[in-house]
């Protein structure tokens, strides 16, 4: 008794772990439960040109971080024979202003420098923490004629506003209300859309309230030439809200990537002048895992650090086909334990699967079918010859692998698909299978030997729909805690006491005779 | 075969018998009961005879054993003196390498169908059954010259070819059921249920035919012999049931099958155990093992180990009628 309440605790603590695990990286980490999903990933370019004056060239440019909506897979700045210091990934400044920095000791003429970022879209959105650093108010705008026009903006808007969010929204409507004197006062030095945002921003500061400036990449279809879309973000509480200069109201940016979030500017030279951004967006879809393997690796985040995504594609390849192979198991498990079908070993049936999954279930059962006849025929004749069981199984072995040679030679010849299929592993498994029914043939004669073949068969089509099926493969891939899962599983079948399904026919002459017998 | 697959009961009319399955016999008898490292003691026949002979338990003679290669030029002074003498791979399986020679002419030996061999044929079937050709596996192999079993003749009619012997299931050393196992043409001779030999149940108390079945549905008559199986009475019947009892306390397996053959003048003697009994038995009975299983398990210990072979087999004859 006390050992199967142990049992129970373990298959119950397997199972907890197992799920609790994948749970977490689904919910934590984002891996999606479903295979193939696609995230949309933006590769932008940022093209800095300017002309060198011939001195020491330090050129600074804003850089995005994580954000909310979207995270970074990668960045790389290149540039011939510049100095580059990447932003690195100091948390304090994480959301905030992120800066990466080229430099040279001597440039002269056109310099372009590049810049390159891939972000992809969240699937759940993460709270950035802002922490906006100290913020001196513009002196332009405290002193003089702009700053008695701007504390009269800011005592209108004051008046007629409850919190941020209205204070916003009245000097918005303030500014665009061309007739005051006061905003003309204020715009006539202002011309660009920048200028304006910095103005808006500026008197949300001034009036008490915290806000800093964004200058955002509308992230969409792939485009050249984009700019960056200035937009002031107005900090609440907890509560962030966009403004874009004329719209009172605050925006939703569904698509919206800060590239520059607070900081003095979005590019700053030392040694050049005429210094310009471009920014080209190119953007496509790529595997969810692979993304969020990336940009795991990029935030060096433990959970996926131990992940099998990690390795290199050959490798991820046959711990694919060996993170199926519990699963294979699991079906063995419940086709003997729980319907009672007899097969050939307790392996078999998985290993034939495996075969299948490298030729196809067609031609492999037409290669099993050929292979295991003739195996068995070579078998019966080398019985007669009075041979001893190693040497005698050991013939057969050859005999098959020198079959299915045949089959190469003849399917090269005449370009047969199904003779192409045949690689080492399954001929080995194959070869093997011919042993283990030669043996089985030799102990319990050909009846058994037709039972056990056709219910191995049976048993690994089924373990082949199991292990060959995308989406468990990808699951247990992506979470190979599944494999506690099916340990648990198998462990909690394993105290299954009851009927087999087969039982429940080979008994049932048994029933019927003592029900008559009754009547 | 075919028809057996439209024809399906219910769990619970199964459970309602006291059937015992696959899993429950495998896994709450077999291995709680049958301890891993005693297994040999039932699985070489070699073991199981020195051990019978220790115990003073009936079985066939061991005239000798041959173990390596070199010894097989002795075969000859083993033989010697015996008429009639079995050689048989003590790890074989089903019934393989088991070679009976029922009498000598000159220099021949003569085999059951009037076959005869040399001492050289006998050398190599020898050397064979070392190398493993009859074994389990393939593995290396002694051979054992034992005794030729002088069938009675209560059986005669019964049985197509082949060895007729008892299959008795002990549980804890109790005797829980019994069945006769009659070889039939379908079965090429042999006594396995499932390659069609007849299985017939034997009343732990009387040692009478119940009821018998073939390929899991129940006759009448003998398939080949055409007689009537309910006519059949092992004779011996008690010695019978008292031998088999006694196997639990030689071999200390606690689920036990063990086979016994009725020889004309020696009576019942041990042919082999078996460590993971069918459960055909329960077919041939036309009754489930759980019931019975069950009443021993719930007996004290003090009562289990306290009784003789002799209470063991009065306790199921009283019981398991």
């Amino acid at each position: 008794m006390n050992s199967k309440v142990q049992l129970r605790i373990l298959i119950f603590i397997l199972a907890a772990i197992g799920i609790g695990v994948m749970l977490t990286k689904h919910f934590q980490v984002g891996y999606p439960l479903i295979p193939k999903q696609q995230v949309p990933i933006w590769t932008i370019e940022a093209k800095i040109s300017f002309q060198a004056t011939g001195d020491p060239v330090k050129v600074s440019l804003a850089v995005p971080g994580e954000q909310t909506r979207f995270g970074i897979l990668e960045e790389t700045g290149s540039s011939h024979d510049y100095g580059f210091i990447p932003a690195g990934n100091n948390p304090l400044i994480a959301g905030f202003y992120r800066s990466v920095i080229w430099s040279k000791d001597q440039a002269k003429g056109l310099q372009d420098l590049y810049y390159r970022i891939d972000v992809y879209q969240k699937k759940n959105l993460e709270e950035v923490e802002l922490h906006a650093p100290e913020v001196n108010p513009i002196e332009k705008y405290s002193e003089g004629q702009l700053g008695v026009a701007a504390q009269e903006v800011i005592a209108s808007a004051k008046r007629h506003s409850a919190d941020a969010v209205t204070y916003a929204g009245q000097l918005i409507q303030a500014l665009t209300n061309q007739n005051d004197q006061n905003t003309q006062t204020l715009l006539a030095s202002v011309s660009t859309d920048l200028q304006r945002a910095n103005l808006l921003n500026t008197l949300i500061i001034n009036g008490g309230y915290e806000s800093h400036l964004i200058r955002a990449l509308l992230l969409g279809e792939t485009s050249t030439r984009q700019s960056l879309q200035p937009i002031v973000f107005l900090i609440d509480g907890d509560e962030h809200h966009a403004f874009e200069w004329g719209t009172p109201k605050p925006i939703k940016y569904e698509n919206a990537l800060a590239w520059q979030r607070g900081g003095p500017s979005l590019i700053e030279i030392e040694g050049g002048k005429n210094a310009k951004v471009e920014f080209s967006v190119v953007k496509q879809e790529l595997p969810a895992s692979f993304v969020l393997e990336q940009a795991s690796r990029q935030r060096e985040n433990s959970i996926t650090d131990f992940s099998l995504t990690s390795l290199s594609i050959e490798q991820q390849d046959s711990y694919r086909l060996l993170l199926t192979i519990p699963f294979g198991a699991l079906i063995v498990v419940i086709m003997r334990n729980i319907i009672g079908i007899r097969t050939t070993g307790t392996f078999m049936p998985i290993l034939l699967a495996m075969a299948f999954l490298r030729t196809d279930l067609g031609p492999g059962l037409i290669l099993f079918v050929i292979v295991v006849s003739a195996g068995l025929t070579m078998r019966a004749y080398l019985s007669k010859l009075d041979l001893l069981l190693v040497p005698r199984i050991s013939a057969v072995v050859v005999v098959v692998i020198g079959i299915m040679v045949g089959f190469g030679i003849v399917g090269g010849k005449f370009d047969l698909q199904i003779m192409q299929s045949v690689t080492l592993f399954p001929t080995i498994i194959l070869s093997w299978t011919v042993e283990r029914l030669s043996v089985l043939w030799e102990e319990d004669g050909p009846k058994e030997v037709g039972i056990q073949t056709l219910g191995s068969l049976v048993v690994a089509i089924m373990a082949y729909a199991a292990m060959g099926n995308p989406t468990l493969r990808y699951l247990v891939f992506v979470f190979p805690e599944l494999l506690l899962v099916a340990l648990a599983v198998i462990l909690a079948l394993g105290q299954y006491s009851g009927y087999r399904l087969s039982e429940l026919m080979r008994f049932a002459p048994l029933v019927k005779d003592n029900k008559e017998g009754a009547a | 075969m075919i028809a057996n697959l439209f024809q399906w009961c219910r769990p619970s009319d199964l459970r309602k018998l006291g059937i015992a399955g696959m899993n429950k016999r495998n896994g709450e008898f077999i291995a709680r009961y049958n301890p891993r490292a005693l297994y040999p003691r039932v699985d070489d026949k070699l073991e199981t005879k020195i051990l019978a002979n220790e115990f003073g338990l009936k079985v066939p003679e061991l005239y000798g054993t041959v173990q390596y290669q070199s010894q097989v030029k002795q075969l000859g002074q083993i033989l010697e003196g015996h008429e009639s003498f079995v050689i048989k791979p003590s790890q074989g399986s089903a019934g393989k390498g088991i070679l009976v020679i029922l009498g000598r002419e000159g220099e021949y030996f003569l085999k059951p169908n009037g076959e005869k061999l040399t001492l050289h044929d006998l050398q190599r079937h020898v050397s064979n059954t070392l190398s493993g050709l009859y074994s389990l596996g393939g593995r290396n192999d002694k051979a054992m010259i034992e005794y030729a079993i002088q069938f009675s003749d209560a059986f005669d009619g019964f049985s197509y070819q082949g060895v007729p012997d008892v299959r008795v299931v002990m549980f804890l050393g109790y005797p829980v059921m019994a069945m006769m196992r009659l070889s039939t043409e379908d079965s090429d001779g042999k006594a396995n249920l499932h390659q069609g030999a007849v299985g017939v149940g034997i009343d732990l108390v009387t040692g009478k035919a119940r009821s018998a079945v073939q390929h899991g549905r129940p006759i009448d008559k003998h398939p080949d012999t055409g007689r009537v199986l309910k006519e059949l009475v092992v004779p011996h019947w008690n010695e019978l049931i008292l031998l088999s009892s006694q196997c639990y306390e030689m071999c200390e397996m606690g689920y036990l099958g063990a086979d016994i053959v009725l020889d004309k003048e020696l009576g019942p003697l041990i042919l082999e155990l078996n460590a993971r009994p069918g459960l055909a038995i329960q077919v041939a009975n036309n009754t489930g093992l759980l019931p019975r299983l069950e009443t021993i398990q719930n007996l004290t210990r003090a009562e289990r180990i306290m009784a003789s072979a002799q209470d063991r087999v009065d306790f199921a004859q009283k019981h398991f009628a």
